[in-house]
């Protein structure tokens, strides 16, 4: 199997994984960490998109010559949008991260189930 | 890959957070490294440095604010 199927197995594998830890597990820290996994597997996906079988890193060297360069180079706008997204995610999962404090001190427990329907222990 | 998956898996089932926090950590390294070998090299380093030591930095100081043992 070439790596880049092998790679495309892994994202969709981890896409899966973080779904389902999204919908099914009941902790709200552990349901984050699912969504970490989730944005993972997409970065996964959008790179091995970009991969060039036999390519090199888009960086051009001296003594390269231009046509070369665009044949073999992997491309750049996918690499672009994932280091955008890396960033984005980690400020989101801050954001996820402090409203789930907030709901800890409002509730006193972590669980979705009892922190979701609004009683008072 | 295998790591990739297997530490995925783990990471969700381990009922202490601070260890689920660090196995993300640890899974986020070895993505660095894929990244790498897929021709991004600059995706690597930063996914390294965000996934290895940011997240598992705020998560752990989430976890320390409220508690540690999923119930």
């Amino acid at each position: 199997m070439s790596l880049q199927a092998a790679a495309f197995l892994t994202a969709a594998f981890l896409i899966v994984v973080g779904a389902a830890g999204i919908l099914l597990l009941d902790n709200l820290i552990k349901k984050i960490i699912a969504f970490t996994f989730l944005s993972d597997g997409v970065n996964l996906l959008l790179v091995t998109v970009a991969y060039v079988e036999g390519g090199h890193v888009p960086i051009l060297l001296p003594g390269m010559s231009i046509f070369e360069f665009a044949e073999k180079a992997a491309l750049v706008f996918p690499a672009g949008i994932v280091l955008t997204n890396i960033v984005i995610g980690v400020s989101t999962t801050a954001v996820l991260l402090a409203l789930t404090i907030v709901l800890y001190r409002k509730y006193g427990t972590l669980k979705a189930s009892i922190a979701l329907r609004g009683e008072k222990e | 890959m295998i790591a990739l998956a297997i530490g995925c898996v783990a990471a969700l089932l381990q009922k202490d957070l601070l260890r689920a926090a660090i196995i993300s950590g640890a899974e986020s390294v070895v993505l660095a490294y894929l990244f790498h070998a897929l021709l991004a090299p600059d995706l690597a380093l930063t996914q390294a440095i965000v996934g290895a030591i940011l997240l598992p930095g705020i998560i752990i100081v989430t976890i320390f604010k409220t508690r540690r043992f999923e119930e």
